[in-house]
């Protein structure tokens, strides 16, 4: 939630900045509403933010073309990256420090431990608390 | 602009690996004694199509096939070519990226240096307009040496995918003949094809000597028929789409809560579709050729889908992925009726946001219906292609909201007592097409590259390179040629009832076959993806080990080598000349007349009866 909060109060900044330019991006009802709607951290994915930066980027451009600095075209294609991304085949690296990962955590709680980590770096087990 | 192509570029590891990468060639090309055969003449696949289609291109069309043998083949009448003049070749970039055209400039050029070091092979520089505009950039190995077995198209790149009009057909000729060209390559889809098919019949009416060669490449799959079994791309793309989907399923299978919707580039037709359902496994696929088959309404569609939904629900399951092709949405018929009255108003220049108010009642009704942001996406001026902008309709958003409403209406009748449906649409295309090719998509591309070679070695003109028996391994590839008007049809489409418009033969892209053994399989196990979550991850695409000769099963499941029967059909038909000729036995000549009539009667029947089936669809 924390997190959630932090991100709203950044595009609430945002929106802020550019109410006071008088930006049309206001006018696109989709993208705004999207944010205010967050009701837990689980939706975090859904956030179209870049879009949003699209849109701003449209904008901007658009304002340096009528200013004259600015003269070729955008498209801009969104996409976002992310749930095909996390569930794929672990890599060679990923598989072996997972499985030393858990063989350090067994030693742990063989020792008798509690609240640590077990962490891997070279050729040794750490313990952090 | 121009410099930004074919310049050497730094290369990972593995994009080193594979630009070392030397695809084998299959016998019949290896040296340089290739031989080259004529089958019989051809005609269309629907014989009331042939008399259009030659109408239309008189010079070009009823040309015969092509066979490409090693010298050693024992063939009566097939032609050693032993003269090897330097020749000045051109090659366009005309259809979307697609894995491996790279592949297809590497085996040309490979092949004209063999055959004499002096050929010139000449990239024309943003594709189809580079040609109109004569810029162009001479390959060699230097410039190739970082572009084999590379994807993209970034070696020439492309812009409009286009030669068509009477200016663009002009600049085309203007460009061949102020430079020389003895033949012209050009690498795409159906629709790239059909407009090279075009280009060679106005080259022979013009007298232009320089001959036009098409190469299958499209990542779409549609560009299938006898003569073309696969395209260059659709294997690396199902592959890594592949991958990407069985992901998501994965992820849907752990956290049990989101349906997710992908869908999937590939243009109107769902080829891509279906293999990669048939590789991941994934809960469901709607695919354009069911809905425009059952002619499925926007709702009905809707309707299928949460009835699907509440299936799982009430086995305690709330998660789930289904496949969407990104031509669907032109496949509904009622939304299709509606694109082409928007496409119709926008071509006569009627302003976007004054569209909505000239449609006719019931398409302004169904414009009313659908979301703002559909609507936005409706109006976006069509393709190249004349058909919609598929990759930017975000059909998978539409659905889930169509499907929400659906749910949401059952949760108040209380016919739908499960958990909350929740959505996360995907659209998967840019990210697949720009892919590193697959082992198959390398050597398919340099092969066929080697093909188109030898079709201008021989003097062809207006012909595809093809390959059949591609299921097997490299060294049982046929390689031939088979003239592009041949694969033309002609469609019948009536935008009123009882008027009937005869339209202009093309290459259309050739739907899912409904009666074919991919779908057969599809539907044969689609109840278990529905509802067993038997979700299959192939892995990322692989050059090495065992994944990196895994074929796409939509080729392996299919039994087709077309060209190959068509050169075993030949040789039988010329074991029966050698035997009964005049002077043999009486009893031979018996017998051979009495075979012979009754396989034509039984042919006759079986061509007629085709004719009838397709007229009836």
């Amino acid at each position: 939630m924390l997190q959630v909060a932090g991100m709203v109060s950044i595009w609430l900044k945002v929106l802020w900045n550019i109410t006071r330019k008088g930006s049309k991006i206001l006018t696109n009802q989709g993208n705004c509403s999207k944010i205010f709607e967050l009701g837990s951290s689980s939706q975090v994915g859904k956030i179209e933010a870049e879009k949003m930066l699209i849109q701003m980027v449209e904008t901007e451009l658009e304002k340096r073309k009528q200013q004259g600095t600015y003269k070729g075209g955008f498209r801009g294609q969104s996409h976002f990256f992310g749930y095909e991304g996390r569930c794929g085949l672990p890599t060679n690296f990923d598989s072996t420090y997972c499985y030393a990962l858990g063989y350090g955590a067994v030693a742990l709680l063989q020792s008798g431990k509690t609240g640590l980590i077990s962490s891997i770096c070279a050729n040794a087990l750490h313990i952090i608390f | 602009m121009d410099s930004d192509y074919g310049i050497p570029r730094e290369l990972s590891d593995l994009q080193k690996i594979r630009s070392l990468y030397q695809p084998e060639l299959p016998p019949c090309l290896q040296g340089t004694t290739v031989r080259v055969e004529f089958g019989d003449a051809t005609t269309t696949a629907d014989p009331t199509d042939a008399l259009t289609v030659c109408r239309a291109f008189p010079n070009t069309y009823g040309h015969p096939l092509a066979h490409f043998l090693r010298a050693t083949a024992k063939v009566p009448d097939a032609q050693i070519i032993t003269e090897f003049p330097p020749i000045r070749v051109g090659i366009v970039f005309c259809g979307r990226q697609s894995p491996g055209g790279h592949n297809v400039i590497w085996g040309i050029h490979n092949a004209l240096k063999i055959h004499n070091p002096n050929s010139v092979l000449l990239g024309f520089l943003g594709g189809s307009e580079g040609l109109f505009a004569q810029k162009t950039l001479e390959i060699t190995d230097d410039i190739l040496s970082t572009y084999k077995n590379q994807g993209g198209y970034d070696l020439l790149g492309r812009t409009k995918d286009q030669i068509r009009t009477t200016e663009q057909v002009n600049a085309a000729l203007a460009a061949c003949n102020n430079l020389k060209l003895d033949g012209l390559v050009i690498i795409g889809g159906v629709t790239s094809n059909t407009d090279a098919a075009q280009l060679a019949e106005t080259f022979v009416v013009a007298k232009c000597p320089t001959k036009v060669v098409g190469v299958p490449v499209t990542l779409n799959g549609d560009l299938k028929n006898q003569f073309v079994e696969t395209n260059v791309g659709f294997d690396t793309i199902c592959k890594v789409n592949s991958q990407l989907i069985s992901n998501v399923c994965t992820d849907a299978l752990s956290a049990e809560k989101y349906y997710y919707f992908i869908r999937l580039m590939g243009r109107k037709a769902s080829h891509v579709a279906l293999e990669c359902t048939l590789q991941s496994h994934p809960n469901m696929v709607i695919l354009g050729e069911e809905v425009a088959a059952s002619k499925l309404t926007l709702s009905e569609i809707a309707k299928q889908i949460t009835d699907a939904i509440q299936a799982r629900a009430e086995q305690d399951k709330y998660h789930g992925v289904i496949l969407l092709p990104e031509g669907l949405i032109e496949s509904i018929p009622e939304v299709y009726a509606l694109l082409k009255e928007i496409h119709g108003l926008l071509r006569q220049g009627v302003e976007v946001d004054k569209i909505s108010s000239q449609l006719t009642p019931w398409a302004s009704a169904l414009f009313e219906f659908l979301p703002p942001f559909i609507r936005r996406q409706l109006l976006l001026y069509p393709e190249s292609d004349d058909s919609a902008q598929l990759s930017q309709i975000e059909t998978e958003k539409l659905l889930a909201y169509l499907v929400e409403v659906e749910i949401n209406k059952r949760l108040k009748e209380g016919t739908y007592k499960g958990k909350k449906f929740n959505a996360i649409c995907h659209f998967f295309g840019y990210q697949a097409r720009g892919s590193l090719p697959s082992k198959f998509d390398c050597d398919y591309a340099y092969v066929l590259g080697h093909i188109c070679y030898h079709i201008l070695a021989a003097g062809l003109n207006g012909y595809m390179a093809t390959l059949t028996n591609l299921k097997n391994p490299v060294n049982k590839w046929k390689c031939g040629a088979a003239p592009i008007a041949s694969m033309m049809t002609v469609k019948r489409w009536s935008p009123n009832p009882g008027a009937t418009s005869i339209g202009k033969p093309a290459i259309h892209p050739a739907t899912v076959d409904l009666r074919g053994k991919a779908y057969e399989l599809l539907r044969q196990k689609a109840q278990s993806f529905l509802m067993d979550d038997i979700y299959r991850n192939p892995g990322p695409l692989q050059f090495d080990g065992p994944g990196a000769d895994a074929k796409v099963i939509t080729l392996s499941v299919e039994d087709q080598d077309y060209m190959g029967r068509i050169k075993k059909l030949q040789e039988y038909l010329e074991q029966v000349r050698t035997i009964v000729k005049p002077g043999c036995p009486q009893e031979v000549l018996k017998a051979a007349l009495s075979v012979m009539a009754s396989v034509t009667e039984v042919l006759a029947a079986m061509s007629t009866s085709y004719t009838n089936t397709l007229a009836s669809l």
